[in-house]
């Protein structure tokens, strides 16, 4: 069918359950030997991916890497996906090689936190965050 | 009710449906159709549909103006089918310039027959009355190089197009089909509180809204043991319950009320329909989901989530009129270049995503479509917005064109075989019959028949969408007319297996073939012939595929021959070599044969002649050679090809091909002096033919022309 394709890409990043699951690290004793805590967040890959490759990292860590990304237009929405970020304070960095975008986003984990990614038709990586999760519709 | 509630001339049980209901079967009855789509509601006296139809001939034009009434976008709009298969669709956008004119600029032109609307400029004056009727708009086309046009539309409608809708809804579901506007106290200040339908929605958008009765209820079992919709679910629950279901284009749509989709509490409703050939037909909201969860301390919680499900209700329906999100507009290939929309307070945003997030949202919403979302349902080109519509002329697309029958002509599409199925690889021909069936003699042109100009061919492979197929050649003749008798028939061939567009007839499967011959400024529409391709048979053939389907060896079949294109002859041979007894054989080897029957011409070019280094046939130091002729390899492929099983080539060449084919084949022997063999074959070809019944008139003329040979 002649239809338009639609080219335009966000991702939402959001904590599951409205609020951060503490997650502990393998070892038992990760708090007590230092490691960092942990939190599980939601990632939404939303408008606009087109068979794209998407990269998620934090700390130097890549946490995610997601390819053949492709948005579904008419809820503006490709995948959701979940990651394990340090808790507290921390930058993730969003790459989406197959179109040349990078982005940075500084989030803190303490509080309910949803961060929306989009990615522009000129390959701009555009982000929002808020405290809800995102719908779809 | 309240003392507020509006405001609107409408009858008084249509006043009184619920805001909420859990059937929408009360709404269906106590709004018939007929009277919903006409009522007052636009307060227009201009805005609308009009219409012309020329006095004979299929010619016939809509005009949509939109200058008055709720939402004007003071535009003027048409579609022109100067045939059954030509159009041109227009868009204008006009000004005031006179108590009962508007005149404007087209600025926007689409369809297969622009040149038919050379203007660039046009005046509407419109004949005002209370009295429908008598209404009408009179068009100025001019400017652009064109003529002065002048046409007067008649009143048709006060919508742009009509629309039905069937809202069916999950057992234990609610569906909110109606609301309150002031329920909720987060609302524009001047909001006139009014209880108001998605009928009135998409009405006040300029559709001629109906509602289709309801199936009752969808059985929550169809959802599967999770009790979770998913898209293929609603899809098949869709054909299932939608009284109107069809996998055609057609302005109607169903809406599903339901509890979850399988995607979770996240999806607040989706138009679902993707599936098949056909899409945007269907559309689900999911009650439980976050359309659900008023904002914490939200000072009417209750009318938030009424409030959510009807504007998801309308946004979702929204999508099946191929709107995009208002933040998507600029993206894709969109109808017309469009600019985002991310702060439009419209029903195709998401009220979260406007600055101020949905408070901002819904204290500023109208309940409304934008500007731009207007201009594309109401004005542009139907085939971009109406539900299950497809590529051009896909499925039916004859059936649905305003044709009027000939008087006096009969077109046949048919194939020359007891049952229209092909072999794979077997290029299919087919054969046109056009009778005067009526008591007059009719002028046509000679060759009307044979001609593709005249024609127009569409192939539909099941389950997807329409094509038409556009010949490798046209040819430019001089017509001459001929008189057909009543009675009378002309035939002729059509190679449609393969044309510029590709292989319209080569993949296993059932295909729907239907032509349209243009006389005389009607439309001569054939039957609908439906075919069958077999699966392969072998390894071989799926593997010689690969080759065979290629632009070159179909281009090698229609010209019967070439010298050049080697690399397609080269898989002729490799058919004729690995499937010799196969139908497709004859095809190959006819065109491996035709070429070596006499001396050839062939432009040879020295040198690079690539990308930047495009230079004249001159300057490439072109010159013709002459490709010799090889008479006894040519004379031994044709007897393969037309002679040793005469029965399979005249079935798969088709008659008409078959006795042209055997006729230059005797003619090419007599003039190289054989015309014993070549009144032989003449006497192979009556006995082929009289086998397979052709008409007599046929037989007499192969006797005549081998009795002539014989001399």
């Amino acid at each position: 069918v002649r239809r338009r394709a639609w080219a335009q890409a966000s991702l939402v990043i959001g904590l599951t359950a409205l609020a951060p699951v503490m997650v502990p690290t393998p070892r038992a004793s990760g708090e007590e030997s230092g490691e960092e805590r942990k939190v599980t967040i939601a990632v939404d890959l939303q408008d606009g991916f087109i068979n794209d490759t998407v990269s998620i990292s934090a700390s130097g860590n890549e946490l995610l890497r997601e390819e053949g990304v492709s948005t579904r237009f008419q809820i503006g929405l490709a995948k959701s996906v979940k990651v394990e970020v340090p808790e507290g304070r921390t930058t993730l960095t969003i790459d989406v090689p197959t179109k040349g975008a990078s982005t940075t986003v500084p989030i803190d984990t303490s509080q309910p936190v949803f961060v929306g990614i989009s990615l522009t038709k000129d390959h701009r990586l555009d982000v929002k965050v808020q405290s809800r999760p995102y719908g779809y519709l | 009710m309240t003392a507020e509630y509006i405001l609107e001339e409408r009858p008084a049980e249509y006043r009184a449906e619920s805001i909420a209901h859990p059937s929408v079967e009360p709404r269906a009855s106590a709004e018939p159709a007929g009277r919903t789509a006409e009522t007052a509601d636009l307060g227009a006296d201009v805005s609308g549909r009009y219409q012309w139809h020329a006095a004979s001939g299929p010619r016939r034009e809509t005009v949509r103006v939109d200058v008055d009434g709720r939402y004007p976008q003071m535009t003027v709009s048409g579609h022109r089918a100067s045939s059954m298969s030509t159009w041109v669709d227009w868009i204008a956008a006009v000004a005031p310039t006179g108590a009962h004119e508007w005149s404007g600029t087209i600025w926007y032109k689409d369809g297969n027959d622009v040149a038919a609307l050379p203007q660039t400029d046009v005046v509407v004056t419109a004949k005002r009355s209370k009295y429908p009727g008598a209404r009408s708009v009179k068009v100025e086309f001019s400017g652009g190089g064109g003529p002065k046009l002048r046409r007067v539309y008649d009143f048709k409608s006060r919508r742009y197009h009509p629309v039905d809708f069937e809202f069916d809804t999950v057992e234990g579901t609610v569906a909110t089909t109606g609301i309150f506007t002031c329920a909720h106290p987060n609302r524009p200040a001047d909001m006139a509180c009014e209880t108001l339908s998605i009928e009135t929605v998409f009405r006040r958008a300029g559709l001629g809204v109906t509602v289709s009765a309801g199936s009752g209820g969808v059985p929550l079992s169809l959802s599967g043991a999770d009790a979770l919709w998913s898209d293929q679910e609603m899809h098949d629950a869709m054909q299932a319950y939608w009284a109107r279901f069809a996998d055609v284009p057609q302005w109607a749509m169903w809406v599903l009320f339901a509890a979850t989709h399988e995607f979770g509490h996240g999806l607040g409703g989706i138009m679902f329909d993707q599936i098949g050939p056909n899409h945007h037909q269907g559309t689900a909201l999911f009650n439980e989901s976050f359309i659900s969860d008023p904002p914490v301390g939200d000072a009417a919680p209750d009318a938030w989530v009424q409030r959510m499900r009807f504007w998801t209700a309308c946004h979702e329906m929204g999508h099946a009129f191929n709107l995009a999100h208002s933040w998507q507009k600029s993206l894709g290939v969109g109808w017309i270049p469009l600019a985002d929309e991310p702060e439009a307070r419209s029903f195709m945003n998401y009220p979260y995503f406007v600055a101020g997030g949905e408070a901002a949202f819904f204290a500023d919403f109208e309940y409304r479509f934008s500007d731009q979302e207007l201009l594309f349902m109401r004005h542009a080109p139907a085939q971009f917005v109406q539900m299950g519509n497809a590529d051009w002329f896909d499925h039916h697309g004859f059936e649905q064109a305003e044709t009027l029958p000939h008087p006096g002509l009969k077109l046949e599409l048919r194939a020359n075989r007891p049952r229209p199925e092909f072999e794979f690889l077997e290029p299919t021909m087919l054969e046109l019959k056009l009778t005067n069936v009526g008591d007059e003699p009719v002028l046509i042109e000679d060759d009307l028949v044979s001609a593709v100009d005249h024609m127009t061919v569409i192939v539909k492979k099941e389950r997807a969408s329409a094509r038409q197929w556009v010949p490798y050649a046209r040819y430019c003749f001089k017509s001459r007319k001929v008189v057909l008798e009543p009675g009378q028939s002309r035939y002729a061939p059509l190679f449609a297996a393969a044309g510029r567009n590709g292989w319209e007839l080569a993949e296993p499967g059932r295909y729907l073939v239907q032509v349209a011959l243009h006389h005389d400024g009607l439309d001569l529409v054939s039957n609908p012939l439906n075919l069958r391709i077999a699966p392969p048979r072998s390894y071989d053939e799926e593997y010689l595929a690969q080759d065979f389907f290629s632009d070159g060896v179909g281009r090698v079949l229609a010209f019967d021959g070439s010298h050049v294109l080697n690399g397609a002859n080269d898989v002729l041979r490799e058919v004729v070599a690995k499937l010799p007894n196969r139908p497709v054989a004859h095809h190959a080897l006819v065109a491996l044969a035709k070429p070596l029957t006499r001396n050839a011409k062939l432009l040879a070019l020295s040198g690079e002649n690539g990308a930047g280094t495009l230079r004249s046939a001159a300057e490439a130091g072109g010159k013709f050679k002459v490709v010799k002729a090889k008479p006894e390899e040519a004379r031994k492929q044709l007897d393969e090809a037309l002679m040793k099983r005469d029965e399979v080539a005249a079935e798969t060449l088709g008659h008409i091909e078959y006795r042209a084919y055997v006729d230059e084949y005797s003619d090419w022997l007599a003039a190289n002096g054989d015309a014993a063999a070549a009144a032989k074959r003449q006497s192979e070809l009556l006995s082929t033919l009289k086998a397979r019944k052709v008409a007599d008139w046929v037989l007499k003329a192969v006797e005549k022309k081998r009795d002539g040979l014989k001399k």
